[in-house]
């Protein structure tokens, strides 16, 4: 999509007229009181004449020019908000932040506006906290789970959420880990693929003490290993199903869930004959790591084997085969 | 024929341990489109079994080196034209070094355009993007040096940090680009005069870091990277003020990030990632540590990111992306092993992403252009000798220039 703009839409962008825009768009993407917004920005020509969104239940359209006139308003309200508190509510503030997050999912400032509002709000005690950040939550996983490229890896973004995170450990609420990872990592993973700061996010729940303590680390792993098999050139999945047979690996249950799980993946790349690199340098990894039994190296090199030998491998897999194998011989047994 | 051969040797007097001479056997037919590059002060001794290599400047751009053959039991002397080379290329593969001139400097200029609104939350970035770019294509007065400085200082905070642009918040990344825009246009004078002070910048950049783990912060909001580790690295040892902060404990806090697969990433146990790794190495290298590095097994993941049409990527089985010509490149200059990439082929890759007409380079070839990729697509041409480009620093992303005024040479 082209960034510049003609002639006749710049003449519009400087119209006074912008208000009743911003208006139409922030009525549009009010959060419903469950569930996410799910927000697309489509070109002009999808909308009919005079309108600037579309909406069908949670399912919201914002015409992209219509944004732009929103985000100039919402703008110069931030600016204004800055000098003089007073002049909006904290509901308007976050239409306003929500507007300039939608144009600009990198606007750390907007971001941060939340974060102060968000914790005056914890800090009066007047609002039972669960909402609030429930709330805010549910803002920004509309963010992050929409299929809007940018916004689904936005580092600003997901910084935003392990803040409101860490805020349900403050407050000693409840976190669904698994869920949240289901519900916003893996959707927004898949929506944007080799999601680094999705993943990144990932670890940072499974991480946290505070927050962490009802994992369940077989369901867990299921789930992840499930979404590698669903998008097996993603390296980021891999990367994070790593991670996880690392994680607390010395739990009774652990060794075995491990097996499991490299099990299963030998298997499917056996049978589907994988050899994309991504797959190959995360079961490189474990095996130079050492995370593999014996029989499951043995499996791994017979089926690098098998694969060099078929002639139907592409040549580019039949190098990182051969590369895999070189890479773990060379480190297997090494720190 | 002989290919591209590189030997890694270190300067008697490099501080940093990242300064090397790198020399191409080059055939004089011109067939063999490697380069090299070299630091053009002739005084190196030479000393045969450690690899030393002298080179003295002809003018006009062409070269005398000494070069070791493989095994090290020959001196072999060529005569290398690389401008004369270079002028062999058709049109298509030269570097538009005008053209991209142009295009930064209309940058400000484009009000009316909806990427100048998008890019506010970055325009201080920008502006050390622009101004880099410049520097290395040999233009440092092409944006006025008093209203740049001006502009910076309009970003300052009271804390001492800086905001992307006037009415944002401060965060370590804009603070560090404007102290890498101060230093490149020796402004840290009007910083004591009509900014903060220096001293109140290395508080605030001080007061991000993780006492108990050694890491950095981006603001008071408490988002951990290496990249801001790395950036707090850079903008204090420009500064001078790097005793202001526990180097120790980031350094063993970087040492953590490193990962089974070589790599590093954003924190220990995140996966390994091209930019991060930079951040890293670079933080290593400031801080004298390379030895903490497994420089082989980190060389064999980085080399793994070049493709087949010659471009890097960032991760496995990512697409090529001009912008990690820097994050790969500087990473495998900084470790010696720039030369386990195809540096031919990656020139070819880089000067493909160049609008020539209306300037600029963008992630690949035909893609919109932006002045982050023109910048790292220039350091990696800087990098790999092309001629013609200042040469860049591949710890700090700032013209030699500038590292050899602040640190001396």
């Amino acid at each position: 999509m082209s960034r510049a703009i003609d002639p006749d839409t710049a003449a519009k962008l400087k119209s006074y007229n912008l208000k009743p825009v911003y208006e139409e768009v922030v009525q549009a993407l009010s959060l419903p009181t469950e569930g996410l917004l799910e927000i697309e920005i489509l070109k002009e020509f999808h909308f009919p004449e005079g309108h600037n969104v579309l909406k069908d239940g949670h399912a919201i359209a914002v015409s992209k020019l219509g944004l732009v006139q929103a985000f100039l308003v919402a703008k110069s309200r931030l600016e204004w908000w800055r000098m003089e508190r007073f002049l909006r509510s904290d509901d308007e503030m976050f239409d306003v932040t929500f507007v300039i997050l939608l144009f600009d999912p990198e606007h750390l400032t907007a971001a941060n506006t939340r974060k102060v509002i968000v914790q005056e709000q914890l800090e009066t005690d007047k609002m039972d906290p669960r909402k609030i950040l429930e709330r805010e939550k549910r803002a920004v996983d509309s963010l992050l789970t929409s299929r809007l490229h940018r916004h689904t890896k936005s580092p600003v973004l997901w910084s935003h959420r392990r803040w409101v995170i860490s805020q349900y450990a403050t407050y000693h609420l409840p976190v669904d880990v698994l869920g949240d990872i289901k519900s916003a990592v893996c959707v927004a993973g898949e929506r944007h693929p080799r999601n680094y700061y999705a993943w990144c996010h990932a670890r940072f729940l499974v991480n946290n003490d505070t927050i962490n303590n009802n994992i369940d680390r077989g369901k867990l792993l299921e789930v992840v290993e499930t979404w590698c098999a669903l998008n097996h050139t993603d390296i980021s999945g891999w990367s994070f199903l790593s991670f996880l047979l690392d994680f607390n690996k010395d739990v009774p249950e652990a060794q075995a869930q491990n097996s499991g799980v490299i099990a299963n993946v030998l298997g499917r790349v056996d049978a589907l004959r994988l050899s994309n690199e991504s797959v190959w340098v995360f079961l490189r990894t474990l095996a130079g790591a050492g995370a593999m039994t014996d029989e499951a190296y043995a499996w791994f090199r017979e089926i690098q084997k098998g694969l060099l030998e078929t002639e139907t491998t592409p040549a580019e897999g039949k190098a990182v085969l051969r590369k895999a194998v070189e890479w773990c011989e060379t480190y297997r047994g090494r720190n | 024929m002989s290919r591209s051969m590189w030997r890694r040797v270190q300067h008697p007097m490099d501080k940093h341990c990242s300064r090397y001479h790198s020399v191409t056997i080059l055939p004089i037919s011109g067939s063999c489109l490697s380069t090299g590059r070299l630091d053009l002060d002739g005084g190196a001794a030479l000393q045969p079994q450690s690899g030393y290599i002298r080179s003295s400047t002809g003018n006009g751009g062409s070269t005398s080196v000494l070069a070791w053959d493989f095994n090290r039991t020959q001196l072999k002397t060529d005569h290398l034209s690389m401008t004369d080379t270079f002028q062999q290329l058709p049109e298509v593969l030269k570097l538009a070094t005008s053209a991209h001139v142009k295009y930064i400097q209309s940058l400000d200029t484009r009000k009316d355009e909806y990427d100048y609104w998008l890019t506010e939350h970055l325009r201080l970035n920008g502006v050390y993007w622009g101004l880099t770019a410049l520097y290395l294509l040999g233009v440092p007065e092409g944006l006025p040096r008093s209203e740049t400085i001006d502009f910076v200082l309009s970003c300052q905070h009271e804390s001492g940090g800086f905001g992307a642009a006037p009415g944002h918040d401060a965060h370590m990344l804009s603070t560090v680009s404007a102290v890498q825009i101060l230093a490149m246009v020796d402004a840290f004078g009007e910083l004591e005069s009509r900014g903060k002070g220096k001293a109140q910048v290395g508080k605030y950049i001080a007061n991000l870091q993780n006492r108990q783990t050694g890491t950095f912060a981006g603001d008071e909001w408490g988002e951990e990277d290496t990249r801001f580790l790395y950036g707090a690295f850079n903008a204090l040892s420009l500064l001078g003020l790097m005793h202001l902060i526990d180097v120790d404990k980031a350094v063993d806090y970087v040492a953590a990030c490193a990962n089974f697969d070589g790599g590093y990433g954003v924190s220990p146990g995140a996966e390994s990632h091209s930019g991060q790794i930079f951040t890293c190495v670079a933080s290593l290298t400031i801080a004298k540590r390379q030895d903490l590095i497994d420089k082989e097994r980190l060389g064999k993941w980085l080399s793994e990111r070049q493709l087949a049409n010659g471009g890097l990527n960032g991760r496995p089985e990512k697409k090529e992306d001009v912008c990690y010509s820097w994050w790969v490149l500087s990473s495998l200059e900084m470790i010696g092993k720039t030369h386990w990439i195809d540096r031919d082929k990656l020139i070819n890759f880089i000067l493909q992403c160049q609008d020539t007409e209306k300037g600029g380079i963008s992630d690949r070839p035909g893609d919109m252009v932006d002045v982050w990729h023109t910048l790292f697509g220039i350091t990696g041409l800087s990098l790999l000798g092309y001629p013609g480009l200042e040469l860049v620093d591949e710890v700090y992303c700032l013209p030699k220039s500038t590292i050899t005024r602040i640190f001396g040479p």
